[in-house]
């Protein structure tokens, strides 16, 4: 004899409720009571035909029937709950979801946050630098055509500069496949960029700053690099899927939470931009020695940004390496490297002609 | 089924009457936090498509945690509903923006004007018929002690109060919206049913315009601050107008938050939201509806045991999920 589960009843024509007993039979579940001519009644509901419509640890209701309105049988002795799981199946998601221990949601919790920071942080970055690099030149070119039109629309061009940059830089006899267009825009600001695709804008106050051809060398490897090494396009890359990877993952939270992970991803895309900056100072300095200039020049141009630095940023606060690393970073270079340099007339003429 | 008919039937109902115009939730912070973090990990690793699953079962777990005289309320929505509604909201608002775009696109001024009238309008008209679809899903799906709520509304009456309300607001610079949020109020909450009992809605548009316009000036003058008094005047308002009707006789619903407790009640929320970066959004929720629930008073008159089953089933969940798609919240 299966035992007895006292459960309450509503019929669905009027919100009344009756104390019934309910059994587990083989394929159905007995509900009995007796009602007020002392008569006993049996009602049978087939396995097949009832529905969950509520399930935790605490209660758990039943409804039966095709057609609306249904019966319903509400059952909140712990005993039955327990057994309910022997006849009935109880799906993954009510398992885990409503019960009173928390360790599986707690451990499921833990190794999906995880596996999300395994991807956020290793996969994704791999991913979004593969694809970035795939990214075909000439889209490049063309996006970065785009760009340069765009940046100079409201600048002032020093069509002469312009014109003698251009010579300098072609005197360097740098290889690559870029086709490389500087451009010397009169502004106060004492800084250069590289756009994707080979456009490079020079602010003529570096230019005042400095001392030798080598430093002017020195900046147009480096921006250089930046065009050789697609940076522009893999930062583009990389912030994109940072940003749809967040998105997808936290589209859903609160005001706060969302403005503390866009700094987050603000902090790694800064730190991302010093990486890219580090490999254009080690990149520059191969492009000066292959073609047999003055690496020395990358660490004067650094001591002159240095000077024009009036305010100290922590370096994780920063867009650039920290510049007394920088200048350690190409000491230690020269060291390590040994090679001729050569002299190059064209290339101080036209160094002579820029300041 | 006749063998069950009220008139045989003996109450056995464990709870002690008189403490049945209490609403309680039942649930706790971690049970909920459990639920939010199982349909965020299943939302993520299926690319979004569970979403409409997880608020079924989101809604589910409030419901079935929602106890009125010792009986859960229950939510009959299925994922596979909201699925199919968000399937249809998905391709209004691909159709009403498509041609807003295609007009953009033509590059004639007249053809993206048309598409942008057609977007405003198309929009215009979607929120009234959004509310109508959503309350008769939302609430044909709820029940309690099998007895299920109804929304009888007529959508062109709606939308017959919506249109030209929505019009004069933006003609008078917002002034207008206090009666129109009071008209939509009385017809949507006089159309509620909960089997045979009906629900009404007594406020009108100049109290709750002076409650705004006191709002408006005394939270600039004081910087802010007073906002705590004019949104517990609102909540207060909002409630404590509507009465519940049971054979034509009406009973008042009571809310009286007083200003210390809401002020506390809004401060701690704050606090748990920002030190734990959000991470407590589940507990937030469970103390508000505590907080509510504590302090609603259900008139006490009204007969539970008589409700008789009258309003139909309805399946559609596009409104429900054109809602959730606009961010408009139900009454």
């Amino acid at each position: 004899m299966n035992k007895t589960y006292q459960a309450r009843f509503y019929n669905g024509i009027l919100s009344k409720a009756f104390t019934v007993d309910v059994t587990f039979g083989e394929r159905e579940l007995h509900i009995s009571f007796v009602d007020n001519n002392f008569v006993s009644q049996q009602i049978h509901w087939q396995k097949g035909q009832i529905k969950e419509i509520q399930y935790s640890s605490s209660i758990i209701s039943l409804k039966y029937g095709e057609i609306f309105p249904f019966q319903q049988l509400d059952i909140t002795d712990q005993e039955f709950i327990e057994e309910y799981k022997n006849h009935f199946h109880v799906s993954a998601y009510n398992r885990i979801a409503h019960t009173r221990n928390r360790k599986m949601v707690f451990s499921v919790f833990v190794i999906f946050i995880s596996l999300i920071l395994l991807a956020y942080f290793f996969v994704l970055p791999y991913a979004a630098d593969l694809f970035a690099r795939q990214f075909p030149k000439e889209m490049e070119i063309e996006m970065g055509e785009k760009l340069y039109q765009n940046v100079l629309a409201d600048e002032e061009i020093d069509s002469a500069k312009t014109a003698n940059i251009n010579l300098f830089f072609k005197q360097m006899k740098v290889k690559g496949d870029y086709p490389v267009k500087i451009t010397v825009v009169e502004k106060n600001i004492e800084n250069a960029f590289a756009l994707p695709g080979g456009g490079i804008v020079v602010y003529d106050k570096i230019l005042e700053g400095m001392n030798s051809k080598d430093e002017l060398a020195a900046l147009l490897a480096h921006e250089y690099s930046h065009v050789q090494l697609k940076h522009a396009t893999r930062n583009i890359f990389r912030s994109l899927s940072g940003y749809l990877f967040v998105s997808m993952i936290f589209g859903d939270i609160s005001g706060v939470s969302a403005v503390v992970i866009q700094n987050a991803e603000q902090f790694r895309s800064l730190k991302y931009g010093r990486e890219l900056e580090h490999e254009a100072d080690e990149n520059g300095l191969h492009i000066l020695q292959e073609n047999h200039i003055d690496v020395s020049g990358m660490a004067l141009l650094f001591k002159n940004l240095k000077k024009g630095d009036k305010i100290h940023i922590s370096e994780y606060f920063s867009t650039h390496p920290d510049i007394d690393s920088r200048i350690e970073f190409v000491k230690t270079y020269q060291k390590e490297h040994s090679y001729q340099v050569f002299s190059n007339d064209s290339m101080k003429i036209y160094y002579e002609r820029l300041k | 089924m006749e063998i069950l008919n009220s008139q045989n039937s003996e109450d056995v109902s464990p709870i002690q009457s008189g403490t049945f115009k209490k609403l309680r939730f039942t649930g706790s912070g971690s049970d909920y936090f459990a639920v939010l973090i199982i349909n965020w990990i299943l939302t993520v690793i299926t690319f979004g498509i569970y979403y409409p699953w997880a608020r079924a079962r989101t809604l589910s777990f409030i419901f079935g945690n929602t106890e009125l005289d010792g009986s859960r309320f229950v939510f009959h929505g299925t994922g596979k509903q909201m699925f199919v509604g968000f399937i249809k909201a998905v391709v209004v608002f691909i159709l009403i923006y498509g041609v807003y775009f295609w007009g953009k696109l033509s590059n004639s001024i007249m053809l993206s004007g048309i598409g942008l009238f057609i977007l405003l309008v198309g929009l215009m008209i979607l929120v009234p018929i959004a509310v109508h679809g959503g309350l008769r899903y939302r609430l044909a799906k709820t029940s309690w002690r099998n007895i299920h709520f109804g929304y009888r509304g007529d959508r062109m009456e709606l939308l017959k109060i919506f249109i030209p309300g929505i019009i004069i607001s933006y003609l008078t610079a917002g002034i207008y919206g206090s009666w129109l949020k009071s008209d939509l109020r009385k017809y949507i909450i006089g159309n509620i049913r909960f089997g045979n009992i009906k629900f009404n809605y007594n406020g009108n548009g100049s109290d709750l315009f002076w409650i705004n316009f006191k709002g408006l000036i005394l939270g600039i003058l004081s910087l802010g601050i007073y906002l705590f008094w004019y949104m517990k005047n609102w909540i207060n308002y909002y409630i404590s107008n509507v009465d519940v009707e049971q054979n034509g006789n009406r009973y008042p619903i009571k809310l009286n938050v007083g200003i210390g407790e809401y002020f506390v009640f809004q401060l701690v929320n704050f606090l748990l939201i920002i030190l734990t970066l959000g991470l407590a959004t589940a507990w937030v929720k469970v103390r508000t509806l505590n907080f509510f629930f504590d302090r609603i008073e259900l008139p006490s008159e009204i007969n539970l045991d008589i409700l008789e089953q009258t309003e139909t089933d309805y399946s559609d969940a596009t409104g429900d999920d054109l809602i959730g798609m606009m961010d408009l919240g139900i009454v």
